[in-house]
C-alpha cells in the first residue's frame, strides 16, 4: 500500500461513511493549527441548526490517536525486525490477532505467550502491547466506548504492521511537527539531550503534539 | 418522480419584512439621528469629561448600523458569500458518479435534497460543523454545505440527517438563506454587533458612574439612554432570526419525522460534548426551546406567529426600563411616572404602526402568499411548479393567522387613540428644591443670580424618539405631527438660537446675535450685541436644533450642576420667548469679550419678572457705565494719537473721532441718569 493510499483506507476500516472526505480530513488534519483546529471545532461560524456543537468525523478520532501515538508507532514500525522479512510482519499480525482475541486478558499480562511470536523479539511484542494499551485508552476517552475502541486500536495496529513502511511515513506525515525532524536531521545537541531521557515508555510514548 | 403536497412555511418571512423596514427606515433614521448627536457634541466642545464617553457611546449605537447595511449589502452579492463559505472550508463537489459506490451515500443525499427542492446543490467539507447548512450561490440556487459529521449521522440515524436537510430547505422556501444562513455577514454582524457594545458600553457606564455618580446626573440620563437604544434596535433581528429558526424546524417536522427533529437537539450520545457559542443565541433559539415548540400544537402555532409583531411589546418594557429613571433623574416625580409610561406607550404604539400594519398584510395574506412565495427561490421562478417533485402546495388553514393578526390589528388601532400627554413637572417645586439646595450647598455669590440646581424650565418633554421608542421608522412615523410641542423650543436643549432684539430708537428687530448654548461647560459665545437698553429679545422658532429631542436635558441642567462653573455675571438679559412664555436667560457680557458665561434658572421670587427687573437695571447701569467710560477712553486716545499726527488732516479726523466718542459717552452717561443709575 502506498502512502497516498491511507487516507482511504483508514476510512473504509474506520469510517466508511467518511470515504468520500477522508484525503481532506488528512490534509487538514496534516497541515496543523487552525486547519487541524476545524475540523474537531469548526471554523467559528456560528453553527447553526441543532445542538449548537460542531460535529466531526469519526476519521478525525482515529487521525488524533494515531498521531498521540505517533512515537510509539514510528518506533514499533521501524524495528529492525519488521524492515527485513515480511514474515516477521504476518507474524506480528497474527499476535496481535491472537492477543485480541483474548479480550478477557488482565491488562498486564505477559504477552509474550504465543507460540506464534516465537521468533519475534520480545522487547517488540512489549512496545506493540503498550502502544495497544495506549491506543485503547486514547480511543475509549474519545468514542466512550471501550469494546469499540479495543476493536478499532487492534485492526489499526494491525494494518499499520502489515503496511509497515508506507505506515511509518503517513504517520510521520500528520504531524508538522515530526515531518520536519525525520530520522538524522537532529541536531547533536538534542540527540544528545535526548539520551540523557528515560526513553518513551507506556504511557509517555506518545507526543501530545496532535492534542 | 413522486408527486407529494408540500405544506408550506407556517410562518410568514419575518427575516425578509425586517429587512425591508431596516432598509427603508432604520438604518437612515438611526444614521441621521447619530449625525445629529455627533453634531450636538461637536458644539459642546471637547473639553467636558463626560463627553468622550458619551461620543464613544455613540460609536458603539453607529455598529449595528453599519452591520445592518454590510448585512445589506450581503444579501445582495449571494455570490460573493459562496465564494467565501467554500473557500472558508475548503468544499468540495461529490466527485465521481453514482457508479461510484464511495460516494453513493452522498448521491443519496442529493436525491434526497431534489425530492424537496429545486436548485440546491450539496457541498461536502472535512470540517467540523452543525451538520448541515445552506447557503446562496444566486438570487435562486442555493447549496447546503455537509459538514465533516453528517455523514456519520447520514449512516448512522437517517431520519435526523433527513430532518437536518428539511430543516435547511425550509429556510430556503422562505428565502432566508439569503438573509441568514451560512456565512451570512447579517447574523454574523448581529454577533459582532454584541460583543462591539458589550465592549464600548459596559466600561462607559462604571467609568461615568464612578466618577459622577447615579444621582443628579444627566450624564448618566443619557448614557442610559444610549444604552439602550442598540439593544431596542437589535430586539426585532433577533427575534426574526429566532422565529425563522422556529418555522423551519417545524416545517421539517411536518415533512419529515417530528420525533427525529425533537431528538436532534438532544445532547448527541458519543458526542463530545462542546461548549455551545452563548453568541450563538442571537441568531438560533435556545435548543430547550426549540425542542418544547416541536411539534407544534395550537398554542404554540398561535404563539409563534404572533411572536414576531409582539417584539414591541418588550422593546417597550426596555424603554420603560430607560424612561423611569431618566426622568427621574431630570425632575419628573416618582409619582409622575404612571403619566410618563403612560405617554411612552402612546409614542411607542405610534411608532409601531408601520411594522405592525406590514404584519398584518403579511399575517391576513400568508395563507395565499405562502403557495406562491417558495417559487421566488427557486430556478424557473414565479412561473414554475413548486418543489423539483412538482409537489402541490397545500393551502394552510386561515384560522390561525386570522387569530394571531388580531395582535397587530390591535396595536394598529391603538396607535389612532390620542396619545397622553407627558405629566408637567412642578416648577414652582424645583424651584423650591433649588433654593433649598443653594441654602445648604452653594456658597454665596454675590452679584450673581442663583441659579437652580436644577433645570429652570424643565417644563416638560421626554426624551423619547430616537432612542427610546421602538427601533423602527418610529419617530418619522408620525409625519406632520410635532412629535412633542413642548420639546420644540425648550431654552435647555443645547444648539444654537439666533437672538434678535431691537436696537435703541429702532421699531423692528434688525441686529442679530448668535449664542451657543452648550450646556457642558456653561460658556457661550455671545458674536454680536447691542448694549443699553432692556430689549426684547426673542428665540427665533425655527430653529432646527430647538426640536432636537434626546439631548434636551443637557444643557439645562448640566451647567447648573456644575454651579461654580457658571458663575454668570449677569450684566446683559436676555429674554427668550419659549412655548408661549418669555423665559429670562441670564446672561453677561462685556464690551471687549465675546465670550460670557451662560446660565438660565429659576430665578428667586414668584413673579421672575418683578424680581429681575432690579436685578437688571443694576446690571444695565453697570454696562452702561463701562461702555461710557470705554468711550472716554477711545476719546483720550484719539486726542493722545492726535497730538503725535504731522498731518493736520490726519489730526483733524482722529480729533472728530475723539469728539464723537465724547459725545457718545455724554449721551450714554444722561441715559443712565434718565434710567435712574446712581
Amino acid at each position: 500500500m502506498e502512502t497516498d493510499d491511507w487516507p482511504r483506507t483508514l476510512a473504509r476500516e474506520f469510517a466508511p461513511y467518511e470515504e468520500s472526505i477522508a484525503e481532506e480530513t488528512v490534509r487538514l488534519y496534516a497541515k496543523g493549527g487552525r486547519s487541524r483546529r476545524s475540523l474537531l471545532r469548526g471554523t467559528g461560524e456560528s453553527t447553526g441548526g441543532f445542538d449548537g456543537s460542531a460535529f466531526s468525523g469519526d476519521l478525525v478520532g482515529v487521525l488524533q490517536t494515531l498521531d498521540a501515538c505517533g512515537q510509539a508507532v514510528l518506533g514499533v514500525l521501524g524495528h529492525p525486525a519488521l524492515s527485513g522479512a515480511s514474515t516477521a510482519a504476518i507474524a506480528l499480525a497474527a499476535w496481535i490477532d491472537l492477543r485480541c482475541s483474548k479480550r478477557d486478558r488482565g491488562r498486564n499480562d505477559r504477552p509474550d505467550d504465543s507460540g506464534s511470536a516465537a521468533d519475534l523479539p520480545p522487547e517488540l511484542l512489549r512496545e506493540v502491547d503498550l502502544l495497544l494499551q495506549r491506543m485503547i485508552d486514547l480511543l475509549a476517552d474519545l468514542r466512550g466506548d471501550r469494546d469499540e475502541a479495543r476493536n478499532v486500536s487492534c485492526r489499526l495496529v494491525r494494518l499499520l504492521v502489515e503496511n509497515a513502511r508506507s505506515g511509518a511515513d503517513f504517520v510521520r506525515g500528520l504531524n508538522p511537527s515530526r515531518r520536519g525532524r525525520s530520522r538524522g536531521r537532529r541536531g547533536p545537541l538534542s540527540r544528545w539531550f535526548r539520551r540523557g531521557r528515560t526513553p518513551p515508555r507506556g504511557g509517555s510514548a506518545g507526543e501530545e503534539t496532535g492534542r | 418522480m413522486r408527486k407529494e403536497p408540500v405544506p408550506p412555511v407556517s410562518q410568514p418571512p419575518w427575516l425578509w419584512l425586517y429587512l425591508g423596514l431596516a432598509a427603508t427606515r432604520v438604518v437612515p433614521n438611526a444614521v441621521n439621528s447619530l449625525r445629529e448627536d455627533w453634531a450636538q457634541f461637536d458644539m459642546v466642545g471637547t473639553d467636558i469629561p463626560e463627553i468622550a464617553p458619551l461620543r464613544l457611546l455613540l460609536v458603539a449605537e453607529a455598529v449595528p448600523m453599519v452591520f445592518l447595511a454590510l448585512g445589506l449589502i450581503g444579501v445582495a452579492l449571494p455570490g460573493l458569500r459562496r465564494r467565501w463559505v467554500e473557500w472558508r472550508v475548503s468544499a468540495a463537489p461529490p466527485t465521481g458518479g453514482e457508479h461510484d459506490p464511495k460516494h453513493q451515500m452522498l448521491a443519496d443525499v442529493q436525491r434526497f435534497v431534489d425530492r424537496h427542492a429545486r436548485g440546491v446543490e450539496i457541498r461536502v467539507t472535512a470540517v467540523a460543523g452543525g451538520h448541515a447548512r445552506i447557503y446562496p450561490v444566486s438570487w435562486r440556487r442555493a447549496r447546503i454545505l455537509l459538514y465533516g459529521g453528517f455523514p456519520k449521522l447520514w449512516a448512522q440515524q437517517r431520519p435526523m440527517a433527513e430532518a437536518v436537510i428539511l430543516h435547511e430547505i425550509a429556510h430556503r422556501r422562505q428565502g432566508e438563506h439569503l438573509i441568514a444562513g451560512l456565512g451570512s455577514p447579517f447574523s454574523f454582524l448581529v454577533r459582532l454587533w454584541a460583543v462591539t457594545y458589550l465592549v464600548l458600553s459596559v466600561p462607559l457606564v462604571v467609568v461615568v458612574t464612578a466618577e459622577h455618580g447615579w444621582v443628579g446626573n444627566p450624564a448618566m440620563a443619557q448614557l442610559l439612554l444610549d444604552a439602550a437604544a442598540p439593544v431596542q434596535l437589535l430586539i426585532f433581528p433577533v427575534v426574526a432570526s429566532w422565529m425563522a429558526e422556529l418555522a423551519a424546524d417545524d416545517w421539517a417536522a411536518r415533512c419529515g419525522n417530528p420525533d427525529a427533529v425533537r431528538r436532534s437537539f438532544l445532547p448527541s450520545p458519543g458526542v463530545p460534548a462542546r461548549r455551545r457559542r452563548a453568541l450563538s443565541v442571537l441568531d438560533h433559539p435556545p435548543v430547550r426551546l426549540r425542542r418544547t415548540a416541536v411539534p407544534a400544537t395550537g398554542h404554540s402555532r398561535f404563539l409563534s406567529l404572533v411572536a414576531w409583531p409582539a417584539t414591541v411589546v418588550p422593546a417597550f418594557l426596555v424603554s420603560v426600563a430607560v424612561m423611569v429613571p431618566v426622568t427621574l433623574l431630570t425632575g419628573w416625580l416618582a409619582s409622575d411616572q404612571p403619566g410618563v409610561i403612560a405617554f411612552g406607550a402612546g409614542v411607542a404604539l405610534d411608532s409601531a404602526s408601520t411594522m405592525e400594519i406590514l404584519a398584518l398584510i403579511l399575517l391576513l395574506g400568508w395563507p395565499l402568499l405562502g403557495t406562491w412565495w417558495p417559487r421566488m427561490w427557486e430556478p424557473g421562478g414565479a412561473t414554475g411548479t413548486i418543489g423539483a417533485s412538482g409537489g402541490t402546495v397545500t393551502r394552510p388553514s386561515a384560522k390561525p393567522f386570522l387569530v394571531a393578526s388580531t395582535f397587530p390589528a390591535v396595536i394598529v388601532l391603538g396607535g389612532f387613540l390620542p396619545a397622553p400627554d407627558l405629566p408637567q413637572v412642578d416648577q414652582k417645586r424645583l424651584v423650591e428644591e433649588a433654593h433649598e439646595a443653594n441654602e445648604h450647598s452653594l456658597p454665596p455669590q454675590p452679584s450673581v443670580p442663583t441659579t437652580s440646581p436644577l433645570p429652570s424650565a424643565p417644563t416638560t418633554s421626554l426624551p423619547p424618539p430616537a432612542s427610546t421608542t421602538l427601533p423602527l421608522p418610529s419617530a418619522s412615523m408620525s409625519p406632520g405631527r410635532d412629535p412633542d410641542p413642548d420639546t420644540g423650543n425648550r431654552p435647555d436643549a443645547m444648539g444654537k438660537y439666533t437672538i434678535y432684539w431691537n436696537p435703541p430708537g429702532e421699531e423692528t428687530s434688525t441686529r442679530k446675535a448668535e449664542i451657543v448654548l452648550d450646556g457642558g461647560t456653561g460658556t457661550a459665545r455671545v458674536q454680536s450685541y447691542s448694549l443699553g437698553e432692556k430689549k426684547m429679545v426673542y428665540i427665533d422658532e425655527d430653529l432646527s436644533l430647538t426640536r432636537e429631542q434626546g439631548r434636551w436635558w443637557y444643557a439645562g441642567s448640566n451647567p447648573v450642576a456644575r454651579g461654580a462653573d457658571v458663575r454668570a455675571l449677569p450684566t446683559f438679559f436676555l429674554l427668550g420667548q419659549l412655548n408661549d412664555e418669555w423665559t429670562i436667560i441670564h446672561a453677561c457680557t462685556s464690551l471687549d469679550t465675546t465670550t460670557c458665561h451662560l446660565a438660565w434658572g429659576g430665578p428667586d421670587g414668584d413673579d421672575p419678572e418683578d424680581r429681575d427687573r432690579g436685578q437688571f437695571d443694576a446690571a444695565v447701569c453697570d454696562e452702561l457705565g463701562r461702555q461710557a467710560d470705554h468711550l472716554d477712553g477711545l476719546a483720550l486716545e484719539n486726542e493722545r494719537l492726535a497730538d503725535e499726527m504731522l498731518l493736520d488732516s490726519t489730526r483733524e479726523g482722529l480729533l472728530e473721532d475723539a469728539r464723537q466718542s465724547r459725545d457718545e459717552a455724554r449721551d450714554v452717561r444722561q441715559r443712565m441718569a434718565g434710567g435712574g443709575c446712581s
